[in-house]
């Protein structure tokens, strides 16, 4: 850095006072020449008058003419005033040989016998004098001159050096000044960064890195004040909290490392403009620095940086992250089920979900709320199917399926608008299945490439296939049980009896297996009690589900009893008139069955939270569903805190047709 | 997208007849679509979306729903030139809604207007493009956001 | 030097109380909300105060002001989360020195009082 203040100022200042005080002195020096001369030309003057005196007088002149010109004379030459004028003694080295002969004549010629030869010679004596004096004066006249030429000259070469070293130290100030030049621009030109000052009025200072006006796709230096440059780029909100934030920057109160995390400007959306007209959108990150001078802030630095690749990649990372955890999740899930179970899931669920699809579709149905039914059942299902085989992904995308649409639910009077956020859920739930079938297909074709390597890979139970699709594998559903005891806080077991002759699709059976886990569920969620509370009622701590599916020659029976508290009537009376599906008077007619049969209601739930597995009234809905379509039969009977069973009977007629009624738009 | 941001380009379209004409426009309830063909001749308005998000947004509508809105708006003709200016006009005030909306997020581009049986048009992949359905009086428009 | 913490949380409270013990800086006090800081302020008068700015009775912007106004030398440290800024920076321009993320681990906190009273240390 260029030290332009102290030591090559100082040494001008030393050399230009020496020059004034020599100035100074020479005018001094002048003037006491000039006053000395000056003396001397009074002395000389004064000579002349005595010589003038001397040579007027006549014989007879008194004694005391000749004694005060005598004094007059020593005054002259040895110091003295006379009339009023003071004379300073004169050199010594004058020769005063002259001055003693004239004052000898001096004495001499008051008695003097020949008067006028003394005068006369005095006279002569006194001219000489006169003379002596006068080239005394010229020489020193002549040295007078001589110094006063001198000085000036010497004053001038004096001044010609100071030139010279002002105009060199100039110099060499200037090529540091070029060299630091060089340096900063070398540094500015190079740089990645955008380097820029922000004067405390907010404006672009003209010194700035080359890279700057790249980053932001432009040709020129960018100028102007540096909230209208933003603003082209930031939010509204984003420019107040950007000033606000430069502002405490540019006072001394806060500390600058503590509020970096409040910069509002850590990243910058830009559309760049490409050559053919389209946009490419790059992420500007801004860091602002005080610059101090002595303790003020002078500027804020500014700097610019293009961190689009880092964005892009974080953006990239969080998706893969999100999606690798969700292909963990699936992964495990596919590892512990048949795969033929899974592919059952999946084609159900495919169906499932090109049903909602068509059920959005169907633009000629303005009964919005029936739509929302519809699709929740399938949800339903999907999610009781999901559960069943543990596949914890799927049933925590379906719960959040129901939750939108329990809230859309809530609006009175629907328009097809609000079922927007139904698309979105179900385009999400479609990418997930899709996800599912990636690493399913690459699961298989590996565990294919396995087993021709002759390593048997096994998954879950893979032995009796086509039994295991038709009916759950015992293990399911004791899984399924455990786990859905576990959440509640309960314990339950599972027996299981079933005859049904193989030979039955997987299709045919399929909706008795669904209204099982319906009802398996339910028995859990509200039937059996905790255990606590069984202890209480003397029962074990374990409560036990019963199912049972009998095979006839005209029906498959259904049967799901649980030994749990009954049905709880008055509870049930009380939910439905405060869900304003019955009011007071009218349950009043009801009895006991009608008022039971209200479970299956749609929307009806005593428990007053909606849970993964049951509670919103959906699963009981369900059943009646599939019971209706299916032309099944449903019974219900219940002891207080004994037991509660749930029968449906199917017609063996009505279950190998009625399965493919819908769009597939797949 | 979300919600909202899927919205936005909605009530651009229902916004647009509702300014042009006493009855209002009512949106059926959208749904999922990864291709898009039909049986009879519309004209479609399309545009390019880039920046936050890349993709098309496409408005297909019959030519006697334009030709109604026509008369609504008061023209006495209802040439396929005229019909075409008014799907061009419809997205570019969609086009313009999302501007405000989305300011610096978006880059749109200007709407291009074809008419015809086949219209070429790039979907997403898989199920995963919009359709929202747009009703006004007897007719009906799709909007199609592939996004 | 003693320090204040104004939190409406009792982990924090804790977190902050227990950092101390290791430092040379005196626990002078916690706060609930800014109108319990401001009585214990004016009486106890700390050098620092740690700040919340998201808590009920008397918000913290309320209380930093109040806080400048009796003593402007106090040095005050928000502490808050990011979601904010904009609360945050009003705070800072009322009179706050700096600001601090939640959540935030020993360190964090040490820094951040480090450079928050960095200067007074020296002198």
């Amino acid at each position: 850095m260029i030290n332009l203040g102290a030591s090559k100022y100082k040494g001008l200042l030393i050399t230009i006072s020496f020059f004034l005080v020599f100035f100074i002195l020479v005018a001094l020096f002048n003037i006491y020449l000039g006053k000395s001369l000056n003396q001397e030309n009074e002395r000389l003057n004064k000579i002349i008058e005595v010589h003038s005196q001397i040579a007027a007088a006549e014989p007879g002149t008194p004694e005391s003419f000749w004694q005060v010109r005598s004094n007059e004379l020593k005054t002259l030459f040895d110091g003295g005033d006379i009339a009023g004028i003071s004379y300073t003694p004169v050199n010594k080295q004058i020769d005063r040989s002259t001055y003693t002969s004239i004052q000898t004549g001096l004495n001499n010629l008051g008695t003097s016998s020949d008067f006028y030869t003394d005068k006369n010679r005095l006279n002569g004596q006194l001219s000489s004098l006169e003379n002596q004096w006068a080239s005394v004066i010229e020489s020193k006249e002549k040295r007078f001159q001589i110094l006063q030429y001198a000085s000036i000259v010497l004053a001038i070469l004096y001044f010609l050096g100071i030139v010279f070293q002002m105009v060199r130290n100039f110099d060499n100030i200037d090529s540091e000044i070029e060299v630091v030049k060089n340096e900063t621009e070398n540094i500015l030109s190079t740089v990645n960064e955008g380097l820029f000052l922000i004067t405390p009025d907010h404006e672009i200072g003209a010194q700035q890195s080359q890279a700057l006006k790249g980053i932001f796709g432009m040709k020129e230096d960018i100028e102007g004040n540096f909230f209208d440059f933003l603003n082209k780029y930031v939010s509204e909100n984003s420019l107040e909290i950007a000033k606000d934030f430069l502002g405490l920057l540019f006072g001394k109160r806060v500390k600058e490392k503590l509020i970096d995390d409040l910069n509002p400007l850590k990243r910058v959306q830009v559309n760049l403009e490409r050559r053919d007209g389209s946009f490419e959108t790059h992420y500007i990150s801004f860091d602002f620095k005080r610059v101090l001078e002595d303790k003020d802030v002078q500027y804020i630095l500014g700097s610019a940086t293009d961190v689009t690749q880092e964005v892009l990649l974080e953006l990239e990372l969080e998706e893969t992250r999100t999606q690798s955890e969700a292909q963990i999740d699936l992964f495990l899930s596919v590892l512990h089920v048949p795969p033929a179970q899974l592919k059952l899931f999946v084609n159900d669920t495919n169906v499932g979900l090109n049903h909602i699809n068509a059920i959005l579709k169907d633009n000629d149905n303005k009964d919005y709320k029936d739509k929302i039914s519809q699709i929740g059942r399938v949800i339903h299902k999907i999610k009781g199917d999901a559960a069943l085989l543990n596949l914890h992904s799927f049933e925590v995308k379906a719960h959040e399926f129901e939750e939108v649409m329990a809230e859309i639910n809530q609006n009175p009077s629907l328009k097809g608008e609000d079922l927007l956020p139904l698309a979105i859920q179900l385009k999400n739930m479609i990418g997930h299945k899709d996800s599912f079938l990636a690493i399913f297909d690459k699961f298989d074709s590996s565990k294919a490439e396995l087993d021709k390597a002759g390593l048997k890979v096994s998954a879950g139970d893979s032995s009796g296939d086509s039994e295991a699709a038709a009916s759950p594998a015992g293990s399911a559903i004791q899984q399924m049980v455990k786990r859905i005891a576990d959440e509640y806080g309960k314990h339950a077991g599972v027996i299981e009896y079933d005859n049904t002759q193989s030979g039955h699709s997987p299709e045919d059976l399929k909706p008795i297996e669904d209204s099982k886990i319906q009802l398996i569920r339910n028995a859990v969620a509200h039937g059996i009690e905790r255990p606590e509370q069984r202890i209480k009622s003397g029962k074990s701590a374990m409560g036990t589900i019963y199912i049972s599916t009998t095979e006839t020659n005209e029906a498959i029976e259904l049967v799901v009893k649980d030994d749990g508290a009954g049905i709880d009537v008055q509870a049930i009376k009380q939910k439905a008139i405060d869900l304003h599906i019955i009011t007071e008077s009218q349950a009043s007619d009801l009895d006991d069955k009608q008022i039971a049969g209200l479970i299956f209601n749609t929307n009806f739930s005593t428990k007053d939270d909606a849970d993964l597995n049951a509670g919103r009234g959906v699963g009981l809905n369900l059943v009646k569903e599939i019971a209706k379509q299916h032309n099944a039969k449903i019974g219900l009977v219940w002891k207080p805190e004994s037991y509660t069973a749930f029968k449906l009977v199917f017609p063996k007629e009505n279950l190998i047709e009625a399965n493919n009624n819908e769009d597939d738009i797949s | 997208m979300n919600e909202q941001e899927l919205q936005v380009f909605i009530d651009g379209t229902v916004n647009y007849f509702n300014k042009n004409s006493k009855d209002k426009a009512e949106v059926g309830s959208p749904y999922l679509v990864k291709e898009f063909k039909s049986n009879r001749t519309l004209f479609s308005a399309s545009i390019g979306i880039s920046g936050k998000f890349q993709g098309m947004v496409y408005l297909f509508a019959p030519k006697t729903m334009l030709a109604s809105l026509l008369k609504d708006i008061g023209e006495t003709e209802y040439t396929n030139e005229y019909a075409a200016d008014l799907a061009g006009e419809a997205a570019n005030t969609i086009a313009g809604n999302a501007r405000k909306y989305f300011g610096k997020d978006f880059m749109i581009s200007v709407p291009a207007v074809h008419i015809g049986d086949e219209h070429e048009i790039l979907l997403n992949e898989g199920l995963k493009t919009y359709a929202v359905p747009i009703m006004w009086k007897e007719h009906k428009s799709i909007l199609l956001i592939s996004i | 030097m003693k320090l204040m913490i104004v939190d409406d949380s009792k982990i924090v409270q804790n977190m902050i109380q227990r950092f101390l013990t290791e430092k040379n800086i005196e626990f002078a006090g916690k706060a609930n909300n800014g109108k319990e800081a401001l009585d214990i302020f004016t009486i106890v008068r700390p050098e620092i105060v740690t700040m919340d700015i998201t808590m009920p009775e008397m918000d913290g912007i309320e209380a930093v002001k109040r806080i400048v106004a009796i003593d402007d030398s106090v040095r005050i440290l928000v502490v808050s989360a990011l979601a904010d800024k904009a609360t945050a920076i009003e705070a800072l321009k009322n009179g706050a020195h700096g600001f601090l993320c939640k959540p935030f681990d020993e360190r964090d906190l040490n820094d951040a009082l480090y450079e928050l009273i960095e200067d007074l240390v020296d002198e």
